[in-house]
């Protein structure tokens, strides 16, 4: 048996033992503290499960401030031994029981027969984005299997991930619709794509396709970046990714220049010939120039290239069109963030502000609303008694005028009375 | 995705419904509301244990974030709840269910 299974085993026998020593002690104080020690459990089998978050969460919030709560009631109330007197419905305590043991028989076996540790999540769709860098090319639209997918693509820029289901498409680019602007439907025309290209998509990848090349034979490249987006060891560092893009080049590198004298430092990526993706490299976070170098020539340049720690980023070397002539020119793709570590407090604070931001509102209402209830529930009670107060006295003053008439009348004064009453 | 988890999820389901169990047992045996009230709490516990479970299994982060709004749930229910049972008590000077039976037919 591993450390952690002997370790869950421990904290499982206390987590249950002092469940049990919560429903049977006597005293509610005592109730409240084996409670405390059972949401520690809890907290604990939480950091076993990668869930630090939710176990300082645990900690702070139940055992910390709903138990205090309860605790502050039970002495408030003095019901330490409430609940202790003669009891009206005897047959409820066995009964229950007897409801519980068949309960817990049918989710055992629910649980066992269900093989529940061998379930398999199932995987992710495969994510895409695609970068123009097709020198003298008009904005694109995309169409994946005759469907237009993404839409007006400028040159030098970068779609964000978008997930689709895996599988083959067929994807034509073709000039972008200017906005508002009626455009035949290029599918339906049988329009000349500028360019074409097969994306082979498999769950649980993430690619990025780079339209480059000549303007009359244009390319579409592929770099898997699966890696690229995975977590990150060291948080300060960033990814860069380099492409060649060029149609025909002698290998290039790819050197970090030194800011102060002007002369070429760490080399990135070494001979990297063209068409081809180099692998992902950290840096450190900072400012860096980065220039392309083949032989003796610098080809290009990305200056002042900010690297954000914990961002991907693609460097692509291809050209630009420049009025008739055509130049080299090194693209940085908008960066991407890497993904965090599962149940990391960042994670679930991304998660929060993004996907969950409506339920989070709500239940930061209900929060409101709590508080507002519980004044009001202890206000109305203090209401309610003063309106029951005023009540009793005007019916006294009410007796007493009556009895006051009767005595004047000489009417049998029990008359008056019932009839007051 | 995340390593798989060193001890089988299915262990800590188990405990979970063993759990759970215990708060419904607490529910129908005790006659102390507030002692009824924890027990409700007991309850709760488990199920967010069995989300976090099997958030680790699927290395999906939703569940955990279930737990979050859980909790948070369970806080503002505290908050009501207690309230209640102090204007029961001061009204009927006691918090024995069996002895709250104004409502019964």
């Amino acid at each position: 048996m591993s450390l952690e299974a002997i370790l869950f085993f421990i904290v499982a026998v206390i987590a249950v033992g002092s469940a049990a020593a919560m429903l049977t002690s006597r005293n509610a104080v005592h109730s409240a503290l084996f409670l405390v020690v059972n949401f520690a459990c809890v907290a604990f089998f939480y950091l076993m499960l990668n869930a630090p978050f939710l176990a300082m969460i645990q900690i702070t919030v139940y055992a910390g401030a709903i138990m205090v709560l309860f605790m502050f009631v039970i002495m408030l109330l003095g019901a330490e031994k409430l609940g202790t007197g003669p009891v009206h419905y005897a047959w409820l305590a066995p009964l229950g029981s007897l409801l519980a043991a068949v309960f817990i028989v049918v989710a055992m076996f629910v649980i066992v027969n269900g093989k529940i540790g061998s379930l398999q999540p199932v995987p992710h769709d495969p994510e895409l984005r695609v970068v123009h860098a097709l020198p003298g090319a008009p904005a694109l639209d995309i169409y994946m299997n005759k469907v237009k997918a993404l839409k007006t693509l400028d040159y030098t820029q970068a779609t964000e991930y978008v997930r689709v289901p895996p599988g083959r498409y067929f994807v034509n680019f073709y000039p972008a619709c200017a906005n508002g602007a009626t455009c035949p439907d290029p599918i339906a025309t049988n329009a000349k794509p500028v360019a074409t290209a097969v994306f082979d998509l498999a769950p649980e990848t993430s690619t990025i396709y780079v339209v480059a090349g000549k303007p009359a034979a244009p390319q579409v490249y592929t770099v898997n970046t699966t890696q690229d987006r995975s977590v990150m060891a060291d948080e300060t560092n960033a990814r860069v990714r380099a492409i060649n893009a060029l149609p025909e080049s002698a290998p290039v590198n790819l050197v970090v220049i030194d800011p102060a004298t002007g002369t070429a430092g760490q080399t990135l990526v070494n001979s990297l010939p063209s068409g081809k993706v180099s692998d992902p490299v950290e840096l450190p976070k900072g400012t860096y120039d980065l220039v392309w170098i083949r032989g003796a020539d610098r080809v290009a340049a990305s200056n002042d290239l900010r690297l954000n720690p914990k961002t991907a980023e693609l460097i692509v070397l291809t050209q630009e069109a420049n009025g008739a002539a055509i130049r080299d020119t090194s693209i940085s793709v908008e960066p991407t963030l890497v993904a965090e570590t599962f149940g990391s407090p960042q994670q679930i604070g991304i998660s929060l502000l993004s996907t969950f931001l409506l339920p989070f509102e709500l239940v930061s209402l209900l929060l409101l609303a709590a508080m507002v209830g519980a004044i009001i529930l202890t206000r109305e009670e203090v209401t309610r008694r003063v309106r029951e107060r005023r009540v009793v006295t005007e019916g006294a003053l009410r007796i007493n005028r009556a009895r006051a008439e009767a005595a004047q009348a000489n009417v049998p004064q029990t008359n008056a009375e019932s009839s007051a009453d | 995705m995340p390593q798989p988890p060193a001890v089988d999820i299915q262990n800590f389901v188990i405990l979970s419904a063993i759990l759970f169990i215990m708060g419904v047992v607490g529910v129908l045996i005790r006659r102390n509301a507030i002692m009824i009230f924890m027990s409700v709490e007991l309850m709760l516990n488990p199920a967010n244990l069995a989300l976090v479970a099997f958030a680790r299994q699927w290395g999906e982060v939703n569940g955990q974030l279930i737990v979050f709004f859980v909790i948070t749930v369970a806080a503002a229910e505290v908050a009501v709840g207690l309230a209640l049972i102090v204007a029961i008590f001061r009204t009927k000077q006691t918090i024995d269910i069996d002895e709250l039976h104004a409502m019964e037919g």
